[in-house]
């Protein structure tokens, strides 16, 4: 089918350069008219509707670069036939793929680097008709490099940047910007070559300084110039130019360690002198830092290559405008985000394509200053792009130079072109001038060098997108996850009768989270894509958003598809709403912490830590709430720490009644516990032990602790689990006792210990459900789609902790008159020095004999008001035996 | 539905690419073979020019990489007639092919009744025309075989 290898709009002779040339066009073609189809259709599947808008503005600029690269293939075709027909296809292909890229980020940019494509491929047309342009450069190689040198120069006076901020490397006027140091690498090389080619270079044993002076003085007079402009990226270009063009031409070893030496003093000296040069080392050498300051580039880079992964998230449905100047500096990550490893790698395999062209090109090239001159122009390309892409993939520091072909920027275009041309030109065989590279070895070792860095880069790609991929993807700050929020319904999360507290609402792609029970807010917690996750919604984020749960396969095809997860699921918690409300109305706005469990099963019927806060105000209310001194989004309940005090009295009690008589209770019922004197939260009307101890009266309990001992009461609290944090999918606080070998009187009385109002909770159920300490629940069930409401399981397991005759009679003893529970009353010592008590404690349940479920409250009141405390218990351990019992 | 038409699309762009990238690596391959080839055997596949002028043919052969025409006494193919110049076209093997270019002739080449103004490939059965002198081109020992089988 000779047909199909004919290019699309011009004829040309069919020579097999021509039909190699022609045929990987096509397939550029292709890749081009797949890659802008994919764009245009984008937004369906963003928007997952079909009634969405459709971008069709890059199709100028697929057209345009059609057209231009059409005339390119043909003017070369029928001008150069015998040329190297890989150049211009794999130009062709970069080009297009970095323009659909800038299109997709930055229309207007796409607009404009189209724009920049019409004087970048007409001077590589117009030059194709001119071949003696090499000639002509060669000649009057100073006058060239002096005039860049001048306009280099004049930067330092006139120099801006467009971006109107920035390094002002620019000469600009009317809306155009050019860049004069990136014509300046291209002559410079033209003038290396040139000098170099000129040279006698036979004689292997001559002094190298003489020879090199006046090269020595341009390329050290050039990289001051880049050094001064603070544009350290091309200085290193240079620098690394000037030593591979030596190298190739004199090849002595001993060049290669003069240019390390070189470049070892210009990066130190970099470092000490230049603010820039620290800052990018140092982020280089740690970017997790400052994520958000001065390491944010970096970061958010290697964030949207792991967000890439393996197969990347397809053209328009990433989010690679996240990174900054995505369009130039990190057009990689933008790439490798959208087109993932396998995309990346192929960018990289055309670098390697193009390696292997060049230095074939320079070998068989027809004389000294094409051959060095081709050397140095792979050199200059190949070099940059394994700069700036490593530097985006953290294998290098970062420089702000662009990726060849593919970044934005209309003076890095035509200087490509420029290079292409001139490469183009050179691997035209000529049989005017017979020459030979006298030695091999060079070239083919800055050929491998060139390749070995490519080869790193690569390995690079795939362990941040796929071994380093989770970790970076659950990084808070991703901000892909709360687009994902925005886009993907998150599960809700339910009370114990499916009433939702928080859930999304809207419609897909304008999605908000909603609080329905405000109250909840520092407990339930927030998901906000500018405050993080908190609280439950933190805890639980992996079933809400529908990676746990959910099939696996289900996760991975709607990874592929959409880049996002599937729906989340709903998780239904044990809290019940018609309780919380009592809680929080009975506590108002005295500042505390209540906790309602049932006994036995360990679920948490209601939680409130008060001061609170409403998550739908967030954004509003943040800077007062995290400047607030209460604390509103403290979770006190189980997170808050207080000394217990005499609180623990009840369950020492029944511990020690259980192991045998009691001793005679004391008279002086306070105690002095590290200089704070320790009173009874309310005096006792009678003097049994059940009075002391229920009214927190710390003497009575002290002597039980002696009487214990102290290897049995530190068994004791631990397996009221006063040491550890309770395990129920909401992170929570404990301390350890600072010093274990204390005064079991001490110890009795909390000394060293602090305890959370949950865990003075289950420590207290122990005396409503027979001695045994519960697993706590809080999260009870996720609804999944295959199997409906699944029950999550307690992580902790049920501890028998007291016989359970001695637990029931202690609850009996404590029992309130006429009410069907038992309740315990005590002073919470300061934390500090500070000569003030924190607050109180107050512990109730159900007694043994009351049918139904089971109850235990703890409460912390941060007010030492004894009555109130009660108060707020008793009402709300009523309504909760009211509301649950039959 | 668009994602899984998406899906699709985007796996014929990474097909795409990489047949871009392979079917450059293979050509680069039997390049290189091919060039290894060569280097062993720098055999120049003969080239016979045979002249038709006025009802007689004359053939000549030859075996250089070179072969210049011209009324010149120094070319390879020396043709005393006035429509040719003293340097009229030069035929260069290169690249296993062989080439044709005109020299800057007055009154110009022609191959296959096109004007050769660049560098263009010639195989057997060709007709060249210098002047008014017609010439049949076969290259290698068989009629219209390729020479690079050779």
């Amino acid at each position: 089918m000779p047909d199909s290898r004919k290019p699309l709009i011009l004829r040309t002779q069919t020579t097999p350069n021509n039909r190699i040339q022609g045929r990987l066009l096509n397939l550029a073609s292709l890749f081009m008219l797949i890659y802008a189809a994919i764009l245009t259709l984008s937004p369906a599947v963003r928007g997952r509707s079909w009634d969405v808008d459709y971008p069709w503005m890059h199709w100028v600029g697929l057209l345009l670069w059609f057209v231009l690269f059409n005339l390119a293939h043909s003017l070369s075709a029928s001008r150069l036939p015998a040329r190297d027909p890989y150049l211009l296809p794999i130009a062709a292909l970069m080009t297009g793929w970095g323009l659909l890229t800038v299109w997709r980020l930055f229309p207007a940019l796409g607009l404009r680097q189209s724009i920049w494509l019409i004087p970048a491929v007409g001077i590589f047309i117009a030059g194709l008709r001119f071949p003696p342009v090499l000639d002509f450069l060669r000649r009057y190689k100073y006058l060239w490099l002096t005039t860049i040198l001048l306009l280099t120069a004049l930067t330092l006076l006139f120099g801006t940047n467009p971006l109107g901020y920035g390094p002002r490397m620019w000469l600009g006027c009317c809306g155009i910007y050019i860049q004069p140091s990136e014509i300046l690498k291209l002559l410079l090389i033209v003038y290396l070559a040139a000098y170099l080619a000129d040279q006698n270079l036979s004689t292997p044993s001559s002094p190298l300084l003489p020879l090199l002076a006046p090269t020595l003085v341009i390329t050290g007079l050039a990289i001051a110039l880049l050094l001064i402009q603070q544009d350290l990226g091309t200085a290193f270009i240079l620098l690394f130019l000037y030593t591979s063009i030596l190298y190739v031409s004199i090849g002595r070893f001993q060049l290669l360690i003069m240019g390390l030496i070189a470049f070892i003093i210009a990066f130190g000296a970099g470092y000490i002198l230049f603010d820039v040069v620290h800052i990018r080392i140092e982020s280089w050498i740690n970017p997790w830092m400052d994520p958000s300051g001065s390491t944010y580039q970096i970061v958010q880079s290697l964030i949207a290559i792991a967000n890439g992964g393996m197969t990347g998230r397809g053209p328009g449905l990433g989010n690679p405008g996240l990174v900054p100047i995505s369009h130039s500096d990190f057009v990689f990550s933008a790439v490798t985000e959208e087109s993932g490893l396998i995309g990346a790698l192929g960018l990289l395999l055309l670098l390697a394509l193009l390696v292997n062209r060049g230095i074939s090109i320079a070998i068989n090239a027809s004389g000294a200053f094409r051959s060095y001159l081709a050397a140095g122009l792979t050199t200059l390309l190949v070099a940059q792009s394994i700069l700036i892409v490593g530097g985006n993939l953290r294998v290098l520091p970062l420089t702000g130079i662009a990726l060849p072909f593919v970044s934005y920027g209309g003076s890095s275009l035509v200087t490509t072109y420029l290079s292409l041309l001139f490469l183009l030109l050179i691997s035209v065989p000529s049989e005017a001038q017979r020459w030979r590279v006298p030695n091999l070895k060079p070239y083919l070792q800055l050929g491998a060098f060139l390749l070995c860095g490519l080869g790193i880069l690569m390995l690079a790609t795939g362990w941040w997108t796929l071994y380093r991929s989770s970790d970076l993807l659950t990084r808070t700050d991703n901000p892909r996850r709360a687009i994902n929020d925005r886009s993907v319904l998150r599960g809700a999360v339910l009370d114990r009768s499916n009433d939702p507290i928080n859930a999304s609402t809207g419609s897909a792609g304008d999605l908000m989270r909603q609080t329905f029970y405000p109250n909840l807010s520092n407990i339930v917690g927030y998901t906000n894509p500018t405050y993080g996750q908190s609280g439950l919604e933190a805890s639980l984020d992996s079933y809400l958003r529908g990676l746990g749960g959910n099939p696996g396969s289900l996760v991975w095809w709607n990874h592929i598809l959409y880049g996002q997860p599937p729906p989340g699921l709903d998780v239904r918690l044990s809290l019940d709403l018609e309780l919380q409300r009592i809680v929080d109305e009975k506590l108002g706005d005295h500042n505390g912490a209540l906790v309602l469990l049932n006994a036995q099963s360990g679920e948490i019927l209601a939680m409130a830590s008060h001061p609170t806060f409403d998550a739908n105000r967030l954004e509003e209310n943040w800077e007062d709430l995290i400047q607030d001194e209460n604390s509103p989004l403290f979770n006190r309940a189980v997170g808050g720490l207080y000394s217990p005090g005499a609180a623990l009295g009840p369950m020492i009690l029944a511990e020690a009644s259980g192991k045998g008589e009691l001793p005679d209770i004391p008279q002086d019922l306070s105690y002095s516990l590290n200089g704070f004197t320790l009173d009874c939260a309310l005096s006792p009307s009678e003097q049994t032990w059940s009075a002391v101890v229920g009214n927190g009266c710390p003497h009575p309990a002290a002597n039980l602790g002696s009487e214990l001992g102290s290897a049995p009461l530190s068994q004791l609290f631990q397996d009221l689990g006063l040491y550890t944090s309770p395990l129920l999918r909401l992170p929570a606080s404990s301390s350890t006792p600072d010093e274990l070998d204390l005064d079991p009187a001490q110890t009795a009385l909390g000394a060293g210990l602090q305890v959370s109002p949950l865990q003075m909770a289950l420590a207290g159920a122990t005396l409503s459900a027979g001695g045994v300490r519960p697993a706590p629940v809080l999260a009870t069930a996720v609804n999944t789609p295959q199997e409906g409401w699944v029950i999550l399981p307690a992580i902790d397991e049920p501890v028998k902790v007291i016989i359970p005759e001695a637990a029931d009679l202690t609850a009996r003893s404590m029992a309130v008159g006429g009410s069907p529970f038992w309740q315990s009353i005590a002073i919470s010592p300061p934390n500090t020095d500070n000569q003030k008590a924190t607050g109180i404690w107050y512990l109730a349940g159900t007694l043994p004999e009351v049918k139904g479920t089971p109850l235990t409250l703890a409460l912390l009141l941060e007010e030492e008001n004894p009555k109130l405390a009660i108060a707020i218990g008793q009402s709300v351990l009523q309504a909760a035996l009211g509301a649950i019992s039959p | 539905m668009s994602a899984t038409i998406l899906l699709a699309l985007r796996i014929a762009l990474a097909i795409t690419l990489y047949a871009f990238v392979i079917s450059a690596l293979l050509i680069l391959w039997r390049d290189l073979k091919r060039q290894s080839k060569g280097v062993i055997q720098t055999v120049v596949p003969t080239i016979k020019i045979t002249t038709r002028e006025d009802g007689t043919s004359e053939s000549y052969e030859y075996t250089l990489s070179e072969v210049t025409i011209g009324r010149d006494p120094n070319s390879n193919c020396q043709l005393d007639d006035n429509s040719i110049s003293a340097q009229h076209a030069r035929l260069t093997y290169q690249q296993t092919q062989w080439w044709v270019e005109d020299l800057g002739s007055t009154n110009g080449t022609f191959l296959n009744q096109e004007p050769v103004t660049t560098p263009q490939v010639i195989t057997s059965g060709d007709n060249l025309r210098c002047g008014r002198i017609v010439f049949q081109i076969q290259i290698g020992d068989i009629p219209g075989g390729d020479a690079d089988d050779r």
